[in-house]
């Protein structure tokens, strides 16, 4: 009967040795394995009087591409040429609440990797995400605050369609 | 401010210069004064130490030895040109975007600085300084029509 008991025991020990082995290994691996987060600047938002006259401006004497959003800059991707990338220009109307709760001038859109991924990891880390994520056919989106109450815009592109909408709308980038 | 990334931008811009020889043809050529890109954004912190962390721990930016982080992109028509974007929290205050009174400045990358600001002056916009030159590029502000302090870069 005895040596039943310290088979048992032993066996059960073993067990609980392997489940924190386990446990330890598998939260190595999550430690390796960095999320990635910003890829790069998805577009600039400014607080402005006259939206229609700024477009104008920039547009007569700087070259943009103007069309009733603002301008779309066109590019290609650092780590792979045959993608082009888009980072959205646009001066709002100073009474907008497109920015709020945040008090500033300017709103900064920034491209990410993964969202669904990155949106997970902020919680965890107990960042502000002010709402959920919107999917559109061009992308999706979530508005976090960063410590200084900056509203932030991430989006996780679909660049092939983002383009296509600004062909669809008869829009040059400027480039 | 651009200076901060001098080795970096000087790095960059002898691969521009390598990859120019063969590529500065044709329709590529382009000199039409006009900007072409967004080569920076810079906004007011309260701190700025504190900001880089939080955008560096939470949303992945990686922060160079001048302390502003710098995106690498591709010209649209010279896909084998390495361009960047220098992103950057300024003090709150900061003399650098003196005369405007707003919290950001953007930097446009832009062709013809030259004769961009010819063509600026023709137009009587207000022009801040005079073209500075440096190794990695050639810089001077105007203001938009709206008190926007504007950088213009055009890199080297």
């Amino acid at each position: 009967m005895k040596k039943i008991t310290l088979i048992i025991i032993a066996l059960a020990t073993s067990f609980c040795f392997g489940f924190a082995f386990k446990s330890i290994i598998t939260n190595n691996i999550n430690d390796n394995i960095k999320i990635k987060r910003v890829t790069s600047i998805g577009g600039i938002f400014f607080k402005c009087k006259d939206p229609n006259k700024m477009r104008e401006w920039y547009k007569t004497h700087l070259g943009f591409n103007t069309n009733r959003y603002g301008t779309v800059f066109e590019w290609r991707q650092a780590t792979d040429s045959s993608k082009k990338g888009f980072s959205q220009w646009s001066p709002f109307k100073d009474s907008t609440h497109y920015f709020e709760p945040s008090a500033k001038d300017f709103m900064i859109n920034y491209r990410v990797a993964d969202l669904e991924g990155l949106v997970e990891e902020l919680k965890k880390e107990g960042v502000t995400i002010l709402d959920t994520i919107e999917s559109y056919n061009y992308g999706k989106f979530v508005h976090i605050l960063d410590a200084e109450r900056n509203k932030v815009e991430l989006w996780e592109p679909n660049d092939i369609e983002y383009e296509k909408l600004g062909v669809q709308m008869g829009s040059k980038t400027t480039k | 401010m651009w200076r901060l990334g001098k080795n970096k931008m000087k790095k960059t811009n002898k691969m521009e210069e390598q990859k120019n020889e063969t590529t500065n043809t044709g329709s590529t050529n382009d000199t039409t004064p006009k900007v072409t890109g967004i080569g920076g954004i810079f906004f007011f912190s309260d701190n700025p130490k504190e900001t880089k962390e939080w955008y560096a721990k939470n949303l992945g930016l990686e922060m160079n030895e001048w302390g502003a982080c710098s995106f690498e992109s591709r010209n649209v028509n010279k896909p084998d040109e390495i361009n960047s974007l220098q992103w950057s929290p300024f003090k709150k205050g900061s003399e650098y975007f003196a005369p405007s009174k707003k919290e950001f400045m953007i930097n446009y990358r832009v062709q013809n600085i030259e004769g961009l600001v010819n063509k600026l002056k023709e137009n009587g916009v207000t022009i801040v300084d005079e073209i500075a030159t440096y190794d990695y590029g050639k810089f001077i502000h105007i203001m938009d029509t709206e008190g926007n302090k504007i950088e213009l870069w055009e890199p080297n």
